[in-house]
């Protein structure tokens, strides 16, 4: 084995691992909906739950929170089971998207660190964040960029922003 | 002002990155698992409430780990003992679980609190296997950091193989384990011995 095959190997096994979290976290989180599922009466929350869901769908999320925001705003005495139901809701898209984009950079790094090894090159901090920003989401994670590259741009609000208002009451 | 990272500049600066947006990640697993906790005060009653704000409490302060890491040092000893002729089969085959008590004592009150009625159990079962989920996404994310780590600081020193094989004998869960022998060491899993955790202590319970 030498060390690009390494390298290959350790990004397929990350990907493997966090595909794995991902799927616990659906797992989860759709045993407690289900659970929850028998305190409500209302039907949209009833479909919403019944709609067979991808471990990937964002959408499919997204139209559940949405679901569950309805339901809220008109009985408000059951936002004490709902908001922690979005935030499972949450947690499931956010482990999603950012293990997507975990396994990018990745990639990207291993591309970068072989290029530089065999030009004995070299690459800008600020190129090299702007490559990886380019698979980022969220501006969390554009954040978590700029802790290490200041010189990277301020993140600007993304689709996925947009749609994360739909968590919050 | 932006510098100029060679290769070695780079991995440096690349892990401190991942590493931030894998502890992102545990954040939100750490805050989801309490929100379900709280979820779980609206459907079961005050002593299961009791029960599984304790076992989540478990494992937030680490109890499991240090129980475990104890036992597993005293079995280990006395495995060495035994090698060396110290001590009789008898001794091994008795070994003192005593360290494992406070964890099996949990399991109990939970055991017994959850089966006296199937509703409850209805009730507390997925939300005792969040609770579950969030330690174990942290023992995952825990090990792919750290599995990362031992690559950046010693692949341009160690052999590619004895790496692979020194952070595959590290990792604790079967998932984990069967995805490093497909895609680094691509060979067949073979000898796991430690079974995933969820199911197991599920099982044990329900």
């Amino acid at each position: 084995m030498d060390s690009n095959e390494l390298l290959t190997g350790m990004a397929n096994f990350t990907e493997a691992s966090l595909d794995w979290c991902n799927k616990e976290a659906f797992d989860a989180t759709q045993a407690v909906f289900e659970m929850m599922s028998t305190f409500s009466s209302s039907e949209t929350f009833i479909e919403s739950i019944d709609t067979p869901q991808s471990e990937h769908a964002h959408d499919s999320r997204v139209k559940l929170a949405k679901a569950l925001n309805d339901i809220a705003h008109a009985n408000t005495n059951v936002q004490s089971i709902l908001n922690p139901l979005l935030s499972t809701l949450q947690f499931q898209d956010a482990i999603t998207q950012h293990a997507q984009g975990l396994t990018k950079m990745l990639q990207t790094w291993i591309e970068v660190r072989t290029e530089l090894i065999e030009t004995n090159g070299t690459i800008s901090t600020l190129e090299f964040g702007e490559k990886l920003a380019a698979h980022t989401v969220s501006a969390e994670e554009v954040d978590c960029l700029k802790a290490e590259i200041p010189e990277l741009p301020d993140s600007t609000p993304t689709e996925e922003d947009d749609d994360d208002d739909c968590f919050l009451f | 002002m932006s510098q100029a990272l060679d290769s070695k500049g780079l991995d440096e600066l690349f892990f401190r990155i991942f590493s931030g947006l894998l502890q992102n990640i545990i954040i939100k697993s750490d805050d989801a698992a309490e929100k379900i906790l709280e979820l779980s005060s609206e459907v079961v009653g005050k002593d299961i409430q009791s029960a599984l704000e304790a076992f989540h409490n478990l494992y937030q302060d680490d109890s499991i780990d240090k129980a475990q890491n104890e036992y597993n040092q005293q079995v280990d000893d006395i495995i060495d003992a035994h090698q060396q002729g110290q001590v009789s089969d008898a001794i091994v085959d008795a070994l003192d679980d005593s360290q494992s008590h406070s964890l099996a004592d949990l399991q109990q009150q939970l055991e017994r609190a959850i089966n006296a009625d199937e509703a409850i159990k209805a009730k507390a079962a997925p939300i005792l296997h969040a609770i579950q989920f969030s330690e174990l996404m942290h023992r995952h994310i825990t090990n792919i950091e750290y599995a990362w780590q031992e690559t950046i600081q010693r692949i341009d020193k160690d052999d590619s193989q004895t790496i692979a094989n020194d952070i595959g004998q590290s990792l604790s869960t079967l998932a984990e384990r069967q995805a490093f022998n497909t895609y680094v060491l691509k060979g067949n899993p073979k000898d796991i011995s430690n079974e995933d955790d969820i199911d197991n202590l599920l099982n044990s319970i329900l």
